[in-house]
């Protein structure tokens, strides 16, 4: 069956198999930044996503794209997906790439409104992303939680924002009562790369440490098993620059209790 | 002073970004980020057109008031740092 699914100025045509459309209306249910459509949907900017073979281990795709009337193909491999987490992790390698051909690119991080600042944490699983988020979220339940795994970033005005997950996120946003009083994108204030410790510490990072951190942390085109080319990742690292010279980043040291919220409203001002 | 009569530019379409006296280049050869600090700026800022080493040291000499040997030195460091990474071109004087 044929699908389409809009999300920023990139429209993306799935051919699926039958019965998929389910979990992709599901993601239309939850999503302020995707349209669902079985009918035709139109953009200058046009990807196709192929599901040429499924069985029960894995599920093959071919993905093409037109940017700058070049056409380019990526064939990939994802994981089992008949269980609702594999589906899940599916779709959102799918908007992972559609944001990172619509000029932004994905973090692997968790995310939060103080007082309308959006602060970012990003780090690799295990890293207090969701801890920072609990913990602040616990004191102040007032703030809104934008994300609790995936950053989807953007440049706008030459300023860097950052919109919630197109897709649900390990049923932890659930768990979070309060809502958004404006709709996204948020401006971002300031990235932290979260580390347990027993003290709080706050410091700022030098621009390499920024780009290393920020780079591991991304869910494309370093981590993912997507094969991109040199100049894709050459693009991508620009985009990564002009994000880590622009908006502020510190290396958070933290230990599990209110002084790192504390610490982190310093820098919140 | 050797080197004198062979000019040096910025390369084109590099990325970089002046971040109060600082200046970060993409090296994307090395998938790397440049850190100048603010001579290297100043060295950064006066190769955006071609221009030879014993102009630059001058110009370099004038503004910090450094020794002319000590500044020469320091220069060819960062102009062979600069080549490695691909940041600069040589320019063949007329």
């Amino acid at each position: 069956m044929i699908l389409y699914l809009r999300y920023s100025n990139l429209v993306c045509k799935i051919s699926s198999p039958e019965g998929w459309n389910k979990y992709f209306q599901k993601l239309y249910e939850n999503s302020d930044i995707i349209e669902y459509s079985e009918k035709p949907l139109v953009s200058r900017c046009q990807a196709n996503l192929d599901i040429v073979e499924v069985n029960d281990k894995n599920i093959h795709l071919e993905f093409i794209t037109y940017r700058n009337l070049t056409k380019y193909t990526i064939k990939a491999s994802a994981y089992p997906l008949f269980l609702f987490p594999s589906v899940h992790q599916f779709v959102s390698r799918i908007f992972n790439i559609l944001h990172h051909l619509s000029g932004g690119f994905v973090l692997h991080a968790s995310s939060i409104l103080i007082n309308d600042k959006a602060i970012v944490f990003v780090g690799e699983s295990g890293r207090g992303k969701s801890t920072l988020i609990d913990l602040i979220h616990k004191e102040n339940p007032q703030y809104t939680v934008i994300s609790d795994n995936s950053a989807f970033i953007s440049r706008q005005k030459g300023e860097y924002v950052i919109y919630p997950s197109p897709y649900l996120e390990a049923n932890r946003l659930g768990s979070f009562q309060s809502r958004a009083v404006k709709r996204p994108p948020y401006k971002i204030h300031s990235v932290f790369f979260p580390f347990h410790n027993s003290v709080n510490i706050i410091k700022s990072l030098d621009f390499e440490d920024r780009l290393q951190l920020t780079k591991i942390n991304s869910h494309i085109p370093y981590q993912a098993d997507i094969v991109f080319s040199s100049q894709e990742k050459k693009e991508f690292a620009k985009k990564v620059f002009g994000f880590i010279t622009k908006v502020p980043m510190y290396k958070l040291e933290f230990a599990k209790d209110r002084r790192v919220i504390y610490n982190l409203k310093k820098y919140v001002r | 002073m050797s080197g004198s009569k062979i000019k040096y530019m910025q390369k084109k379409g590099l990325t970089f970004e002046y971040i109060e006296d600082k200046t970060c280049i993409l090296d994307e050869k090395h998938d790397s980020i440049i850190t100048l600090n603010d001579v290297g700026t100043f060295i950064w800022k006066n190769l955006i057109k071609p221009i030879d080493l014993q102009e630059l040291n001058d110009k370099i000499i004038k503004k910090y008031q450094v020794g002319q040997k000590e500044a020469f030195s320091d220069l060819k460091k960062l102009i062979t740092l600069m080549k490695k990474h691909n940041l600069i071109v040589k320019i063949d004087a007329p």
